[in-house]
C-alpha cells in the first residue's frame, strides 16, 4: 500500500450522492407490520393498532378495541337506576363527575323532574373541574409521549391538586358517584369555594407553565403541526364533537348549541381552531381550561342557598333523622334501596358536553327500577374511529401525537 | 324544537314513516329500514335539515319487554335499532328508529353517507346481531372473532363465561409445544388437579 500511486486508483468515478436514493428504491422490500399496543409506553390507553408500513409511511392500520370492555350496557340493565351511577364513573376515569352528571340528568328527563338551582349550579361546577382534570391529562400526556417530562410533572400535580378539591366534595377522587337522582349527593363542604379560588390560582400557575413548555417550544411544535390533519366536514361524518371538532372551525358546543344545567346564565367563549391539526387540538383544550376556570368563578358568585336535592321520597332518599324516627320515612328508604327509583315507561336521549365532546344517554325503561336499556354515547367511540383515516399514508412518527391529541379513552370508548 | 325538521322530513318520505312522535321533546319517526340509505342521504343533503352528523347509532332488544307497556313490539319485530341525526348549524335532532326481526335480522348500511356509521354498525353487530347489509367490514369490535353469541340480547345471561381467546398452537420457546402435546396452555379449568367448576353457567 506504501506505493499507492494516483494511477493506480480505479478510473470509474464514484457514484453521485443523490443515487443512494434510487439504489435504496430498487432494493427489494417488503412490507413491515409494527404492532403498537395494547400496551405501549408511548400510548395512553389500551388500543391495539396493527399498521402496515412501507419504509416509515403506514399504508395500512388496523385499530383495534375491546381490551378494556367490561360490559357497562349489559350491568346497567341488571341494576337499579341509582345502582348505574357508579359504573358511570368508570366510563371516563379522568372526568368521572361529568359522566355522573350526564346519566342523572338523563334518568332526570325521563322521570321529567328538574334539580334544584343549588344543585345545578354545584353540578356545573363539578364538571367543569372534571373537564379542567381532563384536558390537563391530554395536555401533560400528550407532552410526555412527545419526550418532555416537565410539562407531564406541572399538568399532573395540577391535577391532583382538583383532586384534592374533589375528594372534599365527594369523598373519592376518581370514583366520584357524587350526583343523585334529582339533585346531589351533599352540599359543598363549609370555606371549600374559597379553597377552590385558591387551587384554581395555582391550577393557572401551573397550566400557562405548560404552556410556556409546550405551545412554542420547536420540538413540540414540530412534531404537532400540520400533522393529523382533518377537514371540517371529515370530521362531521365521522361523528366528531368535541374539542377535536372544534379545533376544524366548526363552532359546536353543546352548552352553547342546546344550554342545559345554568349555562345559559354563564359568561364564557367557545375557543375554535382552523386547521384541524393536532396542534389545534391541543390549543383549543389549553384555551378550555381556562373558560371552565371562568365558569367555576362565575357559577361560585352566583349560586344561590337552598336544598341540593329534591325533596320527593319516591326519587331521593329522605334525610336521615326521618328515616330512623318516622315510619314514612323508613318505608321511602327501604323501598329506594330494595326496589328502586320508579321510572316511567319510556325512552330518552340526553346529551351533555363531555370533555372530548357529546356524552349521550339513551335510556329505555318499561316502568320498573331498572332500566330496560342503557347505552352510552361515548364521545371518543367516533373519534377513533378516524384514527385509521388520520394515520393512513402519515409518517410512523405522526402516529403518536395524532393519538395523544384525540384523547381516547379506553374507559368511555370500550364501555 | 325539532318539530320543523320532522315534518319536512315526513313530507318527503310519506308512506316509509310509520309513525312519528315526541318523547320528552325529542322527536322521532319510526320508518320503514329498507329506505334508511336514502333517508339518511336526506337528511345530511337537504338545506333545510343539514343534518352533518349521525350522533348515535344504537339498537334495543325488545324481547323481554312488558307486552301491555306502549313501547312494546310485535314479536317478529325483536329488535329495533336507534339512529340519532343532529345538525350543527341548525341545532335541531331527529330520532329515526327501525323495527327488525327474524332469524337473520338486518337493515341496510348507512356506511356510504355517514362514515362514522362503520363502527356504529359494527358494535350493534357484536353485540345484537343485527346485520347490516353493505357494510365493507362487518367485523366484531368489543368482543373477539371467537365469541359465542351476541352479549347484549336479552337471552343472553349475564353471568356467561367464555374463554377470553381460542387457543393458538403457537411453538413456545420457553414452554414447549402448545396444546394436543402439552396442556401447559390449557385453560386453569381443564388442567390436571383442577376443581370441578361447580357454576352451571361457567363454560356452557
Amino acid at each position: 500500500m506504501a506505493n499507492f500511486h494516483l494511477e493506480q486508483r480505479p478510473k470509474t468515478p464514484p457514484p453521485p450522492v443523490d443515487d443512494a436514493l434510487s439504489t435504496e428504491q430498487e432494493m427489494p422490500t417488503e412490507p413491515m407490520q409494527v404492532n403498537l399496543g395494547p400496551s405501549h409506553p408511548a400510548t395512553h390507553g389500551t388500543v391495539r393498532i396493527v399498521a402496515e408500513l412501507d419504509g416509515e409511511v403506514i399504508t395500512k392500520a388496523d385499530v383495534e378495541i375491546g381490551y378494556l370492555h367490561r360490559g357497562f350496557e349489559k350491568s346497567a340493565e341488571n341494576a337499579t337506576w341509582a345502582q348505574v351511577l357508579p359504573y358511570t364513573d368508570r366510563l371516563n376515569y379522568v372526568s368521572p363527575l361529568c359522566n355522573n352528571v350526564g346519566y342523572v340528568m338523563a334518568v332526570e328527563k325521563l322521570l321529567g323532574i328538574k334539580d334544584p338551582e343549588r344543585s345545578q349550579y354545584i353540578r356545573v361546577i363539578a364538571s367543569e373541574i372534571s373537564r379542567i382534570t381532563d384536558h390537563l391529562t391530554c395536555v401533560g400526556a400528550m407532552g410526555l409521549e412527545l419526550g418532555g417530562f416537565a410539562p407531564f410533572i406541572f399538568a399532573i400535580e395540577a391535577r391532583e391538586l382538583l383532586w384534592d378539591r374533589i375528594a372534599e366534595l365527594t369523598g373519592a377522587r376518581m370514583t366520584t358517584a357524587y350526583t343523585r337522582i334529582g339533585g346531589v349527593a351533599n352540599d359543598i363542604p363549609p370555606g371549600w369555594a374559597d379553597k377552590l379560588k385558591a387551587t384554581l390560582v395555582r391550577v393557572a400557575e401551573m397550566r400557562e407553565e405548560c404552556d410556556k413548555l409546550l405551545s412554542k417550544n420547536r420540538i413540540f411544535v414540530d412534531r404537532v403541526r400540520g400533522t393529523g390533519i382533518i377537514s371540517a366536514e371529515e370530521a362531521l361524518d365521522f361523528g366528531f364533537t368535541g374539542p377535536c371538532l372544534r379545533a376544524c372551525g366548526v363552532d359546536y358546543d353543546v352548552r352553547k348549541a342546546h344550554p342545559y344545567l345554568v349555562y345559559d346564565r354563564l359568561d364564557f367563549v367557545v375557543p375554535l381552531g382552523t386547521a384541524g391539526d393536532n396542534y389545534e387540538r391541543y390549543l383549543v383544550r389549553l384555551e378550555e381550561m381556562r373558560q371552565s376556570e371562568r365558569i367555576i368563578l362565575q357559577a361560585l358568585d352566583q349560586m344561590p342557598e337552598g336544598p341540593v336535592i329534591v325533596d320527593d321520597w319516591r326519587i331521593a332518599l329522605p334525610p336521615k333523622p326521618a328515616v330512623y324516627g318516622s315510619i314514612e320515612g323508613a318505608m321511602a328508604h327501604f323501598k329506594l334501596v330494595m326496589q328502586g327509583v320508579q321510572v316511567p315507561a319510556g325512552e330518552v336521549y340526553q346529551y351533555t358536553e363531555g370533555a372530548n365532546g357529546e356524552l349521550g344517554f339513551y335510556l329505555v325503561s318499561n316502568g320498573a327500577g331498572k332500566p330496560y336499556r342503557c347505552h352510552v354515547r361515548a364521545p371518543g367511540f367516533p373519534i377513533l374511529s378516524a384514527l385509521e383515516h388520520l394515520i393512513t399514508g402519515k409518517m410512523l412518527a405522526d402516529l403518536i401525537p395524532t393519538f395523544d391529541s384525540i384523547n381516547m379513552i379506553g374507559g368511555e370508548v370500550e364501555q | 324544537m325539532s318539530q320543523n325538521a320532522l315534518d319536512l322530513f315526513s313530507a318527503r318520505f310519506g308512506s316509509a314513516v310509520l309513525a312519528t312522535g315526541n318523547s320528552h321533546g325529542d322527536e322521532w319517526a319510526r320508518v320503514d329500514g329498507s329506505h334508511i340509505a336514502e333517508m339518511a342521504r336526506f337528511l345530511k343533503q337537504d338545506a333545510g335539515l343539514q343534518m352533518q352528523l349521525l350522533v348515535d347509532l344504537t339498537c334495543v332488544d325488545y324481547a323481554q319487554f312488558d307486552p301491555s307497556a306502549p313501547l312494546a313490539l310485535d314479536a317478529a319485530d325483536r329488535f329495533e335499532v336507534i339512529y340519532v341525526f343532529g345538525s350543527v348549524t341548525l341545532h335541531h335532532r331527529l330520532r329515526l328508529k327501525v323495527r327488525v326481526g327474524g332469524g337473520a335480522p338486518a337493515v341496510p348500511s348507512i356506511t356510504d353517507v355517514y362514515r362514522t356509521a362503520n363502527w356504529w354498525e359494527r358494535l350493534v353487530w357484536d353485540f345484537y346481531g343485527v346485520r347490516f347489509d353493505g357494510h365493507p367490514d362487518l367485523r366484531r369490535i368489543l368482543t373477539y372473532d371467537s365469541f359465542e353469541g351476541h352479549p347484549l340480547r336479552k337471552d343472553y345471561p349475564i353471568h356467561k363465561r367464555q374463554p377470553l381467546t381460542s387457543e393458538r398452537g403457537v411453538q413456545d420457546l420457553v414452554r414447549g409445544p402448545g396444546p394436543g402435546q402439552s396442556n401447559l396452555h390449557a385453560p386453569m379449568s381443564q388442567r390436571p388437579g383442577a376443581r370441578p367448576n361447580t357454576r352451571s353457567d361457567a363454560y356452557d
